[in-house]
Formats: C-alpha cells, sequence, structure tokens
C-alpha cells in the first residue's frame, strides 16, 4: 500500500500536534511526520534541505496564529524559495473562523485548503486521500 | 551788378549827349557843339558814335538785343578807326562832312573840317572795343586796360582844359578833344569799367577792403588838393605874383601840408576803423568769454537741475511704490479677507498682544456670535469648558515662546448647541528684525475626523477582539473539544492520561486568555475613569521599586529628562505603561551589556511625547513590525514571553485616546514613542 512519505505539522498548539500526529499514526498511510512549533524553525528546515527531495514534506498542515513566526509568514518566506519538489501540498490549520484570515488565504493561491479547527478524524483521512491520489495521477 | 542805376544813367547821358550836340549841329548851335566859344567843338560824326555807344552800353546793362549792340557798336568803331587811321595815313576816306559841312570851324590848326580829334577817335574806338569784349570772361581784362588808357587820355585833356595848357588837350599837332567830348569819354570809360568792377585799377576803387576805402576816401581829395594847389600856382604865376621855381616850391609845400592833413584825416578814420575793430573784437571776446561762462554757469545749473529733477524723480518713484505697496497691502489684505470668507473653516488673528482683531465670516456663521460679543475673550463661552485648559496652557506657551500653536478643543455650534472638535492652529507672523507682529490661527472642524478616527479605532479594536476570539480563544477551546472527543474514543488507560494532562493546558490556556481579555475589557470599559495629574518622576519611582531585583542583578540604570514633568493621565494605567516598558527593556537586554533605559518626556502642542529608549535586543520590524502590539505575539525566543505586555499597553493608551509607535533594530535597541 502506498504511503505519503512526509507530512509536516506546524503549529504552536501542543494539543493539536498530540492529536494530529496519533491521527495520522492511525492513518497508516504516512512514512513520516515532522513536527514544527513555529513558522520560523520550519521555514529553517526547509531553506536547509530545499535541494534535498527526499527531506522536505509533501504534506503539510500550516498553523495560522503562532507566537514568533506565523503562518502568514512562513507562507511569505516559503514563496520566494524555491524547492527541488515536484509538489508541496499546504492545508491551513486554524482555529479563526474569522473572514479576513479566509481572505487572506486566497492571496496565496499554492494553498490546497482551509481547514478550521477542531478538525476531525475524518477530514485529515480524506485530504491524506486526496494526497495519495494526487500523487498516484502524477506518477 | 553794383551801381546799375548809375551806370544806365551815364549811358543815357551820353546818348543824350550825342543827340544834343547832333541837334546842335542840324541847328548849328554852337554852344552845344563847343561848349565854349573858340574851344573845339564835337563833331557830328563823334555825336552819332556818342549815341550809338550810349546806346549799345545801356543794350549790354539791360542784356537784351545783343544783335542791334553789336551793329551800334560794330558802326562807331568803324567810323572811329576810320577817322583815326585818316590821320595815321594822312589821308581823306571823305566820311567828316558827309553829313554836315564843319562850316563853323575857325580853327586854324584844323586842317580837315569836320573831322573828329584822332584822340577822339581812338578813344572812340577802343571804348567800342571794349564794349565789345566787356562780357567775355578772357578778354575782358584786356577791355579793362583799354579803359583804364581811354581814361587817361582824357583825363589829360580835361587837365590840359582845366589848366588852359592846350598842349595838353591838343597833343600838339592834331585837332584838340572838345571839352565835352573828353568830359564825356572820360564819364563814360570809368563807367564803363564798373561794369567790371574788380578787374584793373577800378577794383582798386571798388574794393571793400580798407584799403579800397582808403583809396576812395584818399585819391579824389588828393587829386582835387592838387590839381586847386597847381590851379592857384599857375594863376598865380600867370598873373606874375610869383616866379616859376617859387610856384612849384609853393605847391610841394603846400600839397606836403594838404597830404598831412589828408594823411591825417585818413589816418584818424582807419584809426577809428581799427578803434571800432578792435572793440568789435573785444566786444567779441568778452562776449565769447561771458558766453563760455554763461555755458559754464548755465551747464552748472543745468547738471544742478537735472540732479534736482532726478532726485525729485527718485522721490517720485519711491512715492509711487510706496503708494503701490501700501495698494497691494490694501489688495492683499482685501484678497485675504475675501479668501478667508470664501473658507468654511474658522479664521482669525490676532494682534502682537494676542488680542483678536479679526474672525472670518464663518467664525459668526459657527458660534452664532457678533463682533462686540465675541471680542474680549468672548470666544471663551464657545469653547467646550473642559478643553479650556488644555487651550490656554498650549497658547500660553506658544504665546510666549512664539513658536506655532497646535491643540483639539471642542467648540459650540451657535444654531443647536453642539460641541464639535476643532484643531486649532496658529502661526506667528514675524517682520524683519523677528518681531511678532501677528498672529494667524485656524480653526478646523475635525469632528468628522475624529469620528472617522475613533471609529477607525473602534474597528481596529473589534478586529484584534475578533483575533483574539478567533485564534486565542478558540484555539483552546477547540482543542478541549477534540480532546474530550478522543478521550470518548480511547480505549488506552495511558493515552487517556496523556489527554487529561493536555486537557488541564488547554483549560489554562483557555483560562488565562479569558483573563487576558477580561484585562482589556475592563481597560475599555474603564474609558470614563477620571484623568489624574501623574508626576513622572514619582512613577518611574514606583515602577523601579518593583523591579529593584532585576535592576540590581542587571546592573540597569535608568536615565530620565522630563521637560514635561507631569502628565494627565489615570495614574493606574499610566503606572502599568511604564511597568511594561521599563520591564521589557530589563528582559529583552544584552546578555553582556547592562541596560541602559533612558525616558524622556516633552510638550508637543496640547500633548506629552514620552519616549521608551534602550540598549537592548532590538527587534526585527521588517518581520514582525505588522504584530507589535498583538496579543500573544512575541518578537524574541527563548524568555517565557506570553505577547500580553504591549497589547495590554496599547489598549490602555488608545482608550484614554493616545498613540504609541516603536522604532527598532536588532542588536541596537528599541524606542517607543508614547503620544498622550
Amino acid at each position: 500500500m502506498k504511503k505519503i512519505a512526509i507530512v509536516s505539522i506546524i503549529d504552536d498548539d501542543a494539543f493539536f500536534q498530540y492529536a494530529t500526529k496519533k491521527m495520522l499514526e492511525l492513518s497508516n498511510k504516512v512514512e513520516h511526520i515532522l513536527q514544527f512549533n513555529d513558522g520560523e524553525e520550519a521555514i529553517r528546515y526547509f531553506i536547509e534541505n530545499k535541494d534535498e527531495p527526499d527531506k522536505i514534506p509533501d504534506l503539510v498542515f500550516l498553523d495560522l496564529n503562532m507566537p514568533y513566526m506565523d503562518g502568514w509568514q512562513f507562507l511569505d518566506k516559503f514563496i520566494v524559495n524555491e524547492f527541488k519538489k515536484d509538489r508541496i501540498t499546504i492545508y491551513i490549520c486554524t482555529s479563526s473562523i474569522s473572514k479576513l484570515d479566509l481572505e487572506k488565504s486566497a492571496n496565496y493561491p499554492l494553498l490546497k485548503g482551509y481547514l478550521i479547527k477542531p478538525i476531525t478524524k475524518a477530514e485529515f483521512f480524506e485530504k491524506l486521500e486526496k494526497e495519495l491520489e494526487n500523487d498516484s495521477l502524477l506518477d | 551788378m553794383k551801381h546799375k542805376n548809375g551806370l544806365t544813367a551815364i549811358g543815357y547821358l551820353i546818348t543824350l549827349l550825342g543827340i544834343l550836340v547832333v541837334i546842335g549841329w542840324v541847328f548849328n548851335i554852337l554852344i552845344l557843339k563847343a561848349v565854349f566859344p573858340g574851344f573845339a567843338t564835337m563833331k557830328i560824326n563823334t555825336a552819332i558814335c556818342f549815341i550809338a555807344l550810349g546806346v549799345t552800353f545801356n543794350l549790354i546793362l539791360t542784356g537784351k538785343s545783343r544783335s542791334i549792340y553789336l551793329i551800334l557798336a560794330g558802326f562807331a568803331f568803324l567810323v572811329c578807326l576810320l577817322s583815326f587811321l585818316q590821320d595815321i595815313l594822312n589821308a581823306n576816306f571823305g566820311i567828316d562832312e558827309l553829313l554836315i559841312a564843319d562850316n563853323g570851324n575857325f580853327l586854324k590848326d584844323s586842317l580837315h573840317p569836320g573831322r573828329m580829334a584822332p584822340t577822339t577817335a581812338l578813344c572812340s574806338f577802343l571804348i567800342a572795343l571794349s564794349l565789345f569784349i566787356l562780357n567775355n570772361k578772357r578778354w575782358n581784362i584786356f577791355g579793362q586796360y583799354i579803359l583804364h588808357f581811354v581814361s587817361l587820355i582824357t583825363f589829360i585833356a580835361i587837365v590840359g582844359y582845366f589848366f588852359s595848357v592846350p598842349t595838353l588837350y591838343k597833343l600838339v599837332y592834331l585837332p584838340s578833344m572838345a571839352v565835352h567830348t573828353a568830359i564825356a569819354l572820360f564819364i563814360f570809360s570809368i563807367a564803363i569799367s564798373m561794369v567790371n568792377p574788380y578787374l584793373g585799377i577800378t577794383g582798386l576803387f571798388t574794393g571793400d577792403r580798407i584799403g579800397n576805402q582808403m583809396v576812395r576816401r584818399l585819391f579824389p581829395k588828393m587829386i582835387i588838393a592838387l590839381f586847386v594847389l597847381a590851379f592857384f600856382g599857375i594863376e598865380a604865376h600867370r598873373y606874375q605874383v610869383i616866379g616859376e621855381e617859387f610856384g612849384i616850391v609853393l605847391l610841394a609845400l603846400s600839397f606836403s601840408f594838404v597830404g598831412l592833413i589828408l594823411i591825417w584825416d585818413t589816418a584818424t578814420l582807419l584809426n577809428k576803423i581799427d578803434h571800432k575793430r578792435e572793440d568789435a573784437e573785444n566786444e567779441i571776446r568778452l562776449n565769447n568769454e561771458n558766453l563760455e561762462k554763461i555755458v559754464i554757469e548755465r551747464t552748472a545749473d543745468l547738471k544742478k537741475s537735472i540732479e534736482t529733477q532726478e532726485k525729485l524723480n527718485n522721490q517720485l518713484l519711491e512715492k509711487i511704490e510706496l503708494v503701490e505697496q501700501q495698494d497691494q497691502t490694501i489688495e492683499k489684505i482685501r484678497e485675504f479677507k475675501f479668501l478667508a470668507d470664501s473658507i468654511p473653516q474658522i479664521i482669525w488673528t490676532t494682534k502682537a498682544d494676542g488680542t483678536v482683531d479679526y474672525y472670518n465670516q464663518y467664525w459668526f456663521t459657527y458660534s452664532g456670535l457678533t463682533w462686540q460679543e465675541t471680542t474680549d475673550q468672548g470666544w471663551i463661552a464657545v469653547m467646550h469648558p473642559d478643553d479650556l485648559e488644555k487651550y490656554l496652557v498650549a497658547w500660553t506657551k506658544s504665546f510666549t515662546t512664539g513658536t506655532s500653536f497646535e491643540s483639539e478643543y471642542r467648540l459650540k455650534r451657535g444654531s443647536d448647541g453642539v460641541y464639535k472638535w476643532h484643531l486649532g492652529r496658529a502661526q506667528p507672523m514675524k517682520n524683519e528684525d523677528g518681531q511678532i507682529i501677528k498672529w494667524f490661527g485656524s480653526n478646523i472642524d475635525i469632528d468628522e475626523y475624529k469620528k472617522a478616527i475613533e471609529l477607525q479605532k473602534r474597528i481596529a479594536q473589534f478586529e484584534d477582539f475578533n483575533r483574539i476570539v478567533a485564534h486565542n480563544l478558540r484555539g483552546p477551546a477547540g482543542s478541549i473539544q477534540m480532546i474530550l472527543a478522543m478521550m470518548s474514543e480511547s480505549e488506552s488507560d495511558t493515552e487517556k492520561a496523556e489527554l487529561f494532562v493536555m486537557l488541564n493546558q488547554s483549560s489554562a490556556t483557555l483560562n488565562e486568555t479569558l483573563n487576558d481579555l477580561m484585562k482589556v475589557l475592563e481597560v475599555r470599559t474603564n474609558n470614563t475613569l477620571p484623568y489624574d495629574n501623574c508626576d513622572l518622576t514619582e512613577i518611574v519611582a514606583g515602577v523601579e521599586a518593583m523591579l529593584t531585583g532585576q535592576i540590581i542583578s542587571k546592573s540597569a540604570k535608568i536615565y530620565t529628562a522630563f521637560e514635561a514633568p507631569s502628565i494627565k493621565f489615570p495614574k493606574i494605567y499610566l503606572e502599568s505603561i511604564f511597568y511594561n516598558m521599563i520591564s521589557n527593556s530589563l528582559k529583552y537586554s544584552k546578555s553582556d551589556v547592562p541596560p541602559e533605559i533612558r525616558i524622556t518626556s516633552r510638550f508637543a502642542n496640547d500633548k506629552v511625547i514620552l519616549t521608551f529608549s534602550d540598549n537592548g535586543l532590538g527587534i526585527d520590524l521588517i518581520m514582525h513590525g505588522n504584530s507589535m502590539f498583538k496579543l500573544n505575539k512575541i518578537f524574541h525566543r527563548g524568555f517565557d514571553s506570553k505577547g500580553v505586555g504591549l497589547f495590554m499597553t496599547k489598549t490602555q493608551i488608545e482608550t484614554f485616546g493616545g498613540n504609541i509607535s516603536v522604532e527598532s533594530k536588532p542588536n541596537i535597541g528599541t524606542t517607543f514613542t508614547i503620544e498622550l
């Protein structure tokens, strides 16, 4: 059975990290889970490994509200870098139900989706399936 | 031609004489023929030639009938020449008595009756010749001397008659020239020579020079004198009164004497003329000198008058300029008033002493007051009582320091009594010496603007609140929901235990956020809190006391410079602001450099500006500039930051009408500027 090589969770909320990791493990569709508590940690990792496709996550769950570098700032830095990877799927995962945030996300076409916390197991599994489908389409 | 009339008269006289003599011959009147009995007669041929020559002369003078006078002159010339040739060649051409026989000639020596004297013939044909060449430019000088020769011969003849010396008028063997012939020819020759007055000897008599004058004056007198003396001498000798030699000596002596008198007279005249000339010269010189003097004086006068004129002109120009300036000033004042009246804002001016001397129309429209009501501080009634003190402080400060004035205050609208916010501004107008001569002020209605700002602030606050709810409240709340869901699904006890820990954490986070939010709401609902007069030094001392531990452990230094010693602000919040600022500076200081915190205060119009500067870690504003004052934002990692302090500070400042801004450079330091 095919699996997603690397899924990354970027969130400062300890419980969200814990719960998401649990679900991803439970799905049995993910090889590696890469966890970052802040946008800055994440982008540093991405830039450091931009020429190594095997280390760059295939799927990213990105929180918006983080104390040091938030999701927007992460995205701003992300889009100005080139990564040696054909496809990096990014989902926003936020507790914000603010229209402003939703509207702002439209400015980043690379975003695959906008998930509002709490996110159910079913939602996560659906995204994983979709990712695998797209992956196989490419193959 | 000079003396033309006289010459013409002589021409007529000659003609007349010829006619008279012809008449004399025709009617045998002796007196006409010889003038004196026994004297030689003028022959008829001579008389006819005289008529021809006289007419010729007159024709020449009038310049008419050239052919006629050529014929007449030619005729006279031929007749005389033939007569003369008869004498020379001793021949008889039979012309002498061709017309009338000369029976009355009783003179023994007259061999040929009716024949004119050879001298007469010579003189007559010479005159005819001279008449031919009278107007010939090349030959007339020759003619002139011919005439002089004629004058000389006839003169001798006249002298001979005068002194009764026949030899002189008879020329020894030849028949004598009649006395009237001699006189006529003498006068005639002179008259003809006068046609060319500047030629020959005639020129000597006719010139305008002083020499000519002398000749004219002296010569006739000398001749007359000499003749008179000679006449008497000869008569005396004839009557045997004196001897011949004595007569000559006497003549010489008497002529010397008469000559002296004549010369004396002439010299006197010449001297007179010379004097006159000298006088004239002197006069001219004097005139010249005077003229020079006058010219110099006039030039000086002229220069003076030009200078005066220039001065006057300059004065006039200055005056015109002044008038123009005044006109312009008046025009400018009018323009200013028109402009000011056309603006729907309040414009005012004060004198140097600060008393209002002008309000534009809009002030009266807005306040509903008249000029009488508004002068002498009538405007105080218009201002909101709460703003009066602030206004007076700001105005007094500007007025005493001569700096521009700015303050915000509410003014009561006359029509409905509603207070509207105005931004008052005033600028001092200074003269060239830098002294204030006037203040120009304006009150701009900023009520709408203020409301808009207020609205914007509220929107911003609402957005903040929305964000806090969306992220900071919904986050942990959502987590709790998920945890509970997971707990209910979980079958493992260890997992349940883990989830329980997380439930506690999320619950605590939720609680904290709620508390923060409560504090914010508390501040915002406390916006009616009274303003205290906060002494800044006192507040800093209080905060220092609270943070003593950190200050000592970090060897921190706090410097203050309070230009504005106190601020009107709710004291608990001002203390909180100072606490947050100072504690942040202590917290985010460089580990190896003792913190230095500088706090200043200064007036800016009706506000006070506070600054907090440190030499700490600084903030990357490129990264964090947008989220500086947001809840739960941190700018330094590893400091156990919650991102609450600046959020609270901003809330406190903005709730009471202030502003906060930040300037910072990583590793250099941060400066917060707060306007209250």
